[in-house]
């Protein structure tokens, strides 16, 4: 029998209207998991149970009073990254800078989330403001990647990657500023959805870059990020997410931008066996595959890199002026590289966004997605981050930060027993496509379905 | 702008310390030192987009 915590969505969902298990089972079946593997994992950094298992029996009540018919996350757990406000909790952002910071209103994500019903689980990890990592001078350890313990997790979304990948919780909400949902998700092995720009709120999230910065889900499978969004998003006029599950992809144009790894020097070969082997798949799915010619990713790179440190270091300078002290080593210093900039500089970051944008949104007006690397690499060792030094971590994710398209990151395989991912990007508010297309890779092939030992 | 960069077009460690000055910040020397050669190879991308987005002005004013 599956244990509970492994069961999708869906699954537990039907668990839960058919009596065959109770919210209060499903929380506590959570909360075991987390008191035998978090000690190795380090994502929950803040959890109640006696909170957790109170929503529980509530949402208990509503199940037995048959209130569910339009809520399909009644009862499921879900986890935050720690830097979204839940009132009365502190938002601690992962710094030592934000001790004392009680949040007193919900973020409007946080109040999405509990009108859907979910029972908040409680708070995981984030790389200090959601900034670079990992670091060992925060509050709280680096997680550590369920596939292998002395690899990376990535980041920013740190806790979440790993709370989803080592099977405490099926979803966890991220932020993703350069890539923090995608990048983490790739490098543990599961799925990451970042939206269109502003589809989950931003109100109540402590911003890196207001910008590029985006709420996404971090989730087990791609139905399991699909209802989440569909759950917690704002509304648009688009068809759900989720509405295109289950439906093949014959006749459906991707545009493989392979040109934007392939030659770089620093990809790993597996990542190009992976994804070429996963492109392949989709073929045979019926989806009708070419190449196309993305423009320069560098460009994309530095646009958004001034764009993201002129505004971090806009939001931090009160900050850094007046206690630098309560910083991580490695935040400060990336934040005060902002300092380099003028406002001629970004100017003319802003101007080339808005070109940038237009010209990929030429190109997908000719395909219903686009296909590329989620990472070059698997995650990288701990061991590479001991001097201090950044660790360059080569992915193909800061471009739809710039533009605002929706991207999907799903699990292709491995290379060295650690995982890989594609990123399938989309139309503006079409995540029910790039969900549709996700999930029938997925459904093809077993890469999902493998999980980390414990 | 030109104070601020070196002979070879690099941000010097003496125009970064006044950067930060200018802008209320008072960073240990040893962060200073150990952010430069980032803040220069940012500096150095600002100035190739700024490059790159004078080249595509140019080349959509039909007057030039």
């Amino acid at each position: 029998m599956t244990h509970p915590c492994d069961l999708s969505i869906a699954e537990v969902g039907l668990a839960l209207r058919r009596g065959a298990l109770s919210a209060v089972e499903l929380a506590q079946a959570h909360l075991d998991r987390i008191e035998h593997r978090n000690e190795r994992l380090h994502a929950f950094i803040d959890l109640d149970p006696d909170d957790v298992l109170q929503q529980a029996r509530a949402a208990d009540v509503r199940l037995a009073a048959g209130d569910c018919d339009d809520l399909p996350l009644l009862g499921i757990p879900v986890a935050l990254k720690d830097i979204l406000d839940v009132a009365g909790r502190t938002t601690t952002c992962g710094s030592h800078a934000q001790a004392g910071h009680n949040a007193t209103v919900d973020a409007t994500v946080v109040q999405r989330i509990y009108e859907s019903g979910v029972v908040f689980l409680g708070k995981v990890a984030t790389y200090e403001f959601a900034l670079t990592g990992p670091a060992f001078d925060q509050p709280n350890p680096p997680p550590r990647n369920p596939w292998n313990t002395g690899h990376i997790t990535g980041g920013s979304s740190s806790g979440s990657a790993a709370a989803v990948a080592g099977g405490l919780v099926r979803c966890a909400l991220g932020t993703d500023t350069g890539g923090s949902v995608r990048s983490p998700a790739a490098y543990c092995g599961i799925v990451g959805l970042k939206p269109t720009y502003e589809r989950l709120s931003r109100q109540g999230v402590f911003p890196l870059s207001d910008s590029l910065d985006h709420v996404g889900p971090l989730a087990a499978c791609v139905a399991d990020a699909a209802y989440c969004f569909d759950a917690f998003s704002e509304p648009a006029d688009a068809p759900p997410a989720a509405q295109w599950l289950g439906q093949g992809l014959a006749g459906l144009r991707l545009g493989y931008g392979r040109d934007w790894f392939a030659a770089d020097a620093a990809v790993d070969p597996q990542a190009i066996v992976a994804i070429d082997a996963a492109v392949s798949q989709l073929s045979l799915l019926e989806a009708r595959v070419e190449t196309v010619e993305l423009p320069d990713y560098d460009l994309f790179e530095a646009v958004g890199t001034i764009i993201l440190q002129a505004e971090a270091l806009a939001v931090h300078q009160t900050g850094l002026s007046t206690r630098p002290e309560h910083y991580g080593r490695a935040a400060l210093r990336n934040l005060i590289t902002g300092a380099a900039l003028t406002p001629e500089h970004l100017s003319a970051a802003r101007a080339m966004q808005q070109r940038l944008s237009a010209d990929m949104d030429a190109i997908l007006n000719r395909v219903d997605a686009l296909i590329t690397l989620t990472t070059l690499t698997p995650a990288p060792a701990f061991a590479a981050f001991t001097e201090g030094k950044p660790v360059w971590t080569p992915m193909r994710t800061f471009p739809f930060n710039l533009t605002g398209h929706p991207a999907l990151t799903i699990p292709i395989g491995f290379s060295s027993g650690l995982p890989l991912g594609m990123q399938i990007i989309g139309k503006r508010n079409d995540e029910a496509r790039i969900c549709q297309i996700g999930h029938a890779f997925e459904q093809s092939t077993d890469h999902s379905v493998q999980k980390p030992v414990f | 702008m030109n104070e601020l960069i070196s002979p070879a077009d690099q941000l010097t460690a003496k125009a970064f310390s006044r950067l930060l000055a200018e802008q209320g910040l008072s960073i240990a020397p040893e962060d200073q030192a150990a952010a430069l050669t980032a803040a220069q190879h940012l500096r150095a991308q600002a100035e190739q987009v700024c490059a790159a987005w004078r080249a595509m002005e140019a080349d959509d004013d039909p007057s030039v």
